[in-house]
């Protein structure tokens, strides 16, 4: 059998047989969902580098089913992940109620994903891509009563976007007559200017809900917030990237990107591309700011999710070989770091049974394994060398210089700069400071939650050390399937003609610094008493455990009040009160529908009378 | 192999008239006669399937041969249709075998098949007049159930039904007497074919009388008034039937009459503002029900005006869209009914906002009507999804986008008020107060067969589509039907 279809087949197949097995026991249904998902992954890794296809027609449409560098690439940050939760779920969903409910939506979700990756064709892609769309709905509505406001938010923000989508790609049917990715990408420079910027809007809209580019984001706090931990990871690290690659296929694939020919460049890069730049770099902005001010700790990673996301629709939107080359690193970099941080989150919640930052404290010595891995999570998170974070960022910053667009770049470096902030907060009111009591007995989470962690930190080492495997990778995607010229690189060095940066140095420096510093810290500092984590004095006096010395409450109020301006105006209250006045608006429309029975015989009368005054509309 | 097509007909007309009869001699006989007679029409329509799609079956009553007799012409579309009325009314007699408790059950049993059979008729038969007598036939057993719980709100109801329902048969009828009049034939094969030498000033007036008399059975805005009140006040099983067999009887005339009998190619642009119209104004109305069989009833609405929206088109691909939408909503309107009929019965209140929770206390039929719900919004993999992409997308190559977009806007709404039903279902906390008692098996049956015809059709669309397609030939393209019919006593 043709491996594409196999593996849609084992992912679907399994996500239905673990919900009927499942209705057994645990170990059956949490075993069928895993075994589907590593099969399927086994399977999804014979196809690197293979070019294989598989068609058929569906109710006249052709459907095309591929496989190509571009999708293999995303492919694998859907199994890489998705196997890694799927894992870190075994010990965290035990003893949970609808565990089979949950792999299923798993199990759909990841199917779906892959899905859209493989897809050649747009019916294909909008069909999947509304299977994605619903089965992570259910993901998000878990939690079933408070996640009800989220779920219905999610789920009607996601349809506005997938039926701005449906128009645009019916449109392109209505032109073409076919739904197939080359063909559109043959056709695209023939359709008028007007029509290429209806497309690339409607698109963009389409996208934009699902990698939640502000003003479109505001589901995406609360649903990855409401989702199971582990769900999260995979919502923030893997679902929104197909928003990505949505983008991905519209400017390289279906050619959004020759608009520059046709319309007013800035730059060198068309009108409608430069104010998704824009789009991306403020979404970075202003969601990072917005980030730092969170106590929930999933928020916090969502809304800095945004922000993150935010820098990959800018590298896109520049529309070069540089700018795409660094969205995509720094999409698989923030797979893996917002994998690693949202698995941790959830690692601690499991243990600890909360979420808000300003009820925790302290918690390193209990969790040092978990502490580890948000440290290295936030280093990559904010670029700082070594690790991979900083390659991402690096190559953003130097796409963007490449077009000159200065201002851009302040943006962009303003807010990875806010962003540290966010990171001090994550990891200073979960691990450091005083403990509250009832935290004391905290243990380190299982080795199954341990282990996916501890391979995301290590696989962003490796990145970080040597990022050149994925580089090539990308070059691969962009020579092959998105018609650019690969970034020019060397084994250690990536340079262009700005200059140049050699990770192997970077990370020979950091880590001589850091062993000198090792060595001095211990040999200087040897006398040292070693206190206890509450072992705190205050002028002479031994507070009890019941004075809070650990001000996790209130952070940061005097940055907080400085935004203020930006934090008062929510769009998610805008559209709560549109959508508010125009259900009233409806409201008051349906009292068409009187309920008087003479009212309705009128309406006849008048329908009747109308028809048979103005006769000429109908012949 | 199949039997004489006139036995449809006849045997359920006959056994209605028996029921009352058979009562007497015991209670339980009522109950089945209607799923053995819907049972026997289901198989017809499934054994005459093969033939009808390559040729129209004509049945010759009497020996009259067309264009004087009255005949039953089977066409693709007829059958199709006659499949879907069977189905539906079949599954809904599955339910009813337990589901009516309130006497006199016989005469529910009676008024049901007589309701089935006219519809029935409405779809075979090749003849206007004969149409008309069976849509009496269907809306007089309408009204009768409508009112059939006997209370205040049914009567009420039933008498706005029976209201508008006589303006439309009124209208039915001007406008039938005058094609008779000026053409003087009443087999529809005939009119189409003499209608195009009589003045136009004349038939465009006929038309008109008969769009609107049609019309109120098909729910096109503003003739809908009843439909509301009618399908929340009547048994529930009724409110499904209206939905599937009813309503679909209604638009089928609707469309033989624009696109078979007349030839006005203004009045198809015509329907397809009216779909737009009917469709956004009932999801609108829909959103703030209070009431869940309100509700679905407004929702209803809006379903046919997206059929609505594809009959305008007069395009193949678009018929079938339409076709395909009207069998979909004939599947998943009466699972989403019967499943909310036991919702309802079990929380005590018509009200949305009594049915919190339970999801916990009736995981089943919460299931299926979540899952009418995800197939009515049109999600993938289930079969809403096909007719409403394939109709989106013929609207848009023909050139209508902003008729797409406000159909999409009104998916948009419903699938808020759907998902808020679904969310009161699975999201709130139980109320204490439970009655136990068990969904009956037949029930169960009814609402399964349907799910999964649902499920089937999504997955494999073509399956379906391949019926549906020389029947919307047939409807697109009416020479081949005319000449069939008035070849066939030759």
């Amino acid at each position: 059998m043709e491996t594409i279809p196999l593996i849609l087949l084992i992912l679907f197949g399994s996500a239905l047989l673990s919900y009927v097995i499942g209705k057994i026991n645990f170990v059956l249904k949490v075993g069928v969902a895993l075994a589907g998902i590593l099969v399927s992954g086994y399977y999804f890794l014979q196809l690197y580098g293979q070019a294989q296809s598989y068609t058929f027609r569906l109710l006249g449409f052709d459907i095309i089913w591929r496989i190509n560098p571009l999708s293999w690439f995303f492919g694998m940050l859907i199994f890489g992940l998705g196997i890694l939760v799927a894992i870190f779920s075994t010990s965290y969903m035990k003893n949970k109620e609808r565990v089979d409910f949950y792999c299923f939506a798993l199990c759909m979700t990841i199917a779906s994903m892959f899905g859209i990756v493989v897809s050649g064709d747009l019916l294909s892609f909008f069909f999947f891509w509304e299977i994605m769309t619903w089965a992570s709905f259910l993901m998000v509505i878990y939690y079933r009563y408070e996640a009800q406001a989220a779920g219905i938010k999610y789920f009607v923000m996601s349809m506005i976007g997938a039926y701005s989508m449906l128009i645009a790609i019916l449109m392109v049917y209505a032109q073409l007559g076919t739904f197939s990715f080359d063909a559109l990408a043959s056709g695209w420079s023939d359709f008028s200017v007007s029509f290429q910027i209806a497309l690339f809007v409607l698109f963009a809209i389409g996208f934009g809900v699902k990698a939640a580019v502000m003003p479109l984001h505001t589901w995406a706090p609360d649903a990855y917030g409401m989702s199971p931990a582990p769900f999260s990871a995979l919502f923030s690290g893997v679902l929104s990237k197909m928003g990505i690659y949505g983008f991905a296929l519209l400017m390289f694939v279906f050619g959004a990107g020759k608009l520059a020919g046709s319309v007013t460049t800035i730059h060198g890069v068309a009108l409608p591309s430069y104010i998704l730049a824009w789009f991306g770099a403020l979404t970075a902005l202003i969601a990072t700011l917005i980030a730092v001010m969170q106590d929930d700790a999933k928020k916090l990673l969502a809304y800095s999710s945004v922000g993150q996301l935010g820098y990959i629709i800018l590298g896109f939107s520049l529309n070069s070989s540089m700018g795409t080359t660094a969205a995509l690193f720094h999409a698989v970099n923030h797979t893996i770091f917002k994998g690693m941080l949202f698995l941790s989150i959830g690692a601690v919640f499991y243990r600890t049974g909360t979420r808000k930052l300003s009820e925790m404290g302290g918690l390193i010595s209990n969790m040092p394994y978990t502490f580890f891995v948000v440290l290295l999570g936030i280093i990559t998170m904010a670029g700082i060398p070594p690790l991979s974070g900083f390659v991402g960022k690096w190559l953003i910053y130097e796409a963007l210089l490449e077009k000159q667009m200065v201002l851009l770049a302040v943006v962009a470096f303003m807010a990875s700069t806010a962003a540290f902030l966010y990171c001090y907060r994550l990891i200073f009111t979960i691990f450091l400071g005083q403990r509250p009591p009832r935290f004391d007995d905290v243990k380190e989470v299982p080795w199954t939650q341990r282990a996916p962690m501890l391979l995301l930190s290590l696989l962003t080492i490796y990145l970080g050390f040597y990022p050149y495997g994925l580089l090539n990778l990308i070059g691969q995607a962009e020579s092959t399937v998105m018609g650019l010229v690969p970034m020019n690189l060397s084994q250690s060095i990536l340079f262009n003609d700005l200059g140049h940066v050699s990770t192997i140095a970077v990370m020979n420096t950091v880590g001589t610094v850091f062993v000198i510093v090792f060595v001095l810290f211990n040999t200087l500092y040897k006398r040292s008493r070693k206190v206890g984590l509450k072992d705190i004095h205050t002028s002479g006096e031994v507070p009890g455990p019941e004075i809070n010395l650990h001000y996790a409450t209130d952070f940061y109020q005097p940055f907080s009040r400085s935004i203020r301006y930006v934090l008062e105006r929510s769009a998610d209250r805008l559209y709560g009160q549109f959508a508010n006045n125009l259900e009233g608006f409806f409201d008051v429309l349906r009292y068409v529908y009187t309920g008087n029975a003479q009212t309705y015989a009128l309406f006849v009368i008048m329908f009747l009378a109308m028809l048979l005054m103005f006769t000429n509309w109908l012949i | 192999m199949y039997f004489d097509p006139v036995l449809m007909i006849a045997l359920p007309l006959f056994a209605a008239f028996l029921i009352p009869l058979l009562g007497r001699v015991s209670k339980e006989i009522p109950k089945y006669v209607p799923v053995v007679m819907i049972g026997f029409n289901l198989y017809e329509s499934i054994m005459m399937l093969p033939h009808s799609m390559v040729k129209p079956i004509i049945v010759i009553i009497a020996a009259w041969k067309p264009p004087l007799g009255i005949n039953l012409t089977i066409g693709a579309l007829g059958n199709v249709l006659a499949l879907i009325i069977s189905l539906v009314g079949f599954v809904v007699a599955i339910y009813n075998v337990r589901f009516v408790q309130k006497e006199p059950t016989e005469k529910y049993h009676m008024l049901y098949m007589l309701m089935v059979a006219g519809a029935t008729g409405m779809v075979l038969t090749g003849d206007l007049f004969n149409l008309f007598v069976f849509l009496e036939i269907t809306s007089i057993s309408s009204y009768a159930l409508t009112a059939f719980i006997r209370d205040r709100n049914g009567a009420e109801a039933a008498f706005k039904y029976l209201l508008i329902g006589s303006l439309s048969s009124t209208f039915v009828l001007l406008g039938i007497a005058l094609i008779y009049g000026t053409t003087g034939t009443l087999n529809m094969a005939d009119i189409a074919e003499k209608i195009q030498h009589v003045d136009s000033k004349i038939t465009i007036v006929a038309l008109i009388l008969l769009v609107t008399g049609f019309g109120v059975e098909s729910e096109m805005f503003p003739l809908n008034g009843w439909a509301p009140d009618a399908y929340s006040q009547a048994p529930t099983a009724i409110g499904a039937a209206f939905g599937g067999i009813v309503v679909k009887a209604g638009v089928y005339a609707l469309a033989r009459l624009i696109y078979t009998i007349f030839n006005f190619q203004g009045v198809f642009f015509f329907i397809l503002i009216m779909g737009v119209i009917t469709l956004l104004i009932a999801e609108m109305s829909a959103i703030r029900q209070k009431q869940l069989k309100r509700m679905l009833a407004f929702s209803s609405i809006g379903q046919m005006g997206l059929v609505l929206i594809a009959l305008g088109l007069a395009t193949v691909r678009g018929v079938e869209g339409g076709l395909f939408q009207m069998f979909n909503h004939a599947m998943i309107k009466p699972l989403l009914f019967l499943s909310a009929g036991y919702l309802v019965y079990y929380s005590g209140s018509k009200d949305i906002s009594d049915l919190d929770g339970m999801g916990r206390k009736k995981p089943l039929l919460s299931f299926f009507f979540a899952f009418g719900a995800f197939a009515i919004m049109g999600l993938p993999p289930l079969s809403g999804f096909w007719s409403k992409f394939i109709i989106i997308s013929e609207t848009i190559r023909g050139g209508f986008v902003v008729v797409a977009a406000l159909a999409l806007f009104g998916s948009v709404i419903e699938a808020v008020y759907y998902l808020r039903v679904v969310g009161r279902l699975y999201f709130k906390q139980p109320n204490e107060s439970e009655k136990t008692k068990y969904v009956h098996a037949s029930a169960i049956l009814a609402m399964s067969v349907l799910a999964l015809v649902v499920l089937f059709a999504g997955l494999f669309p073509d399956m379906v589509m391949s019926y549906l397609k020389p029947a919307a030939t047939e409807l697109v393209d009416k020479t081949a039907y005319i000449k069939a019919v008035l070849t066939a006593g030759l």
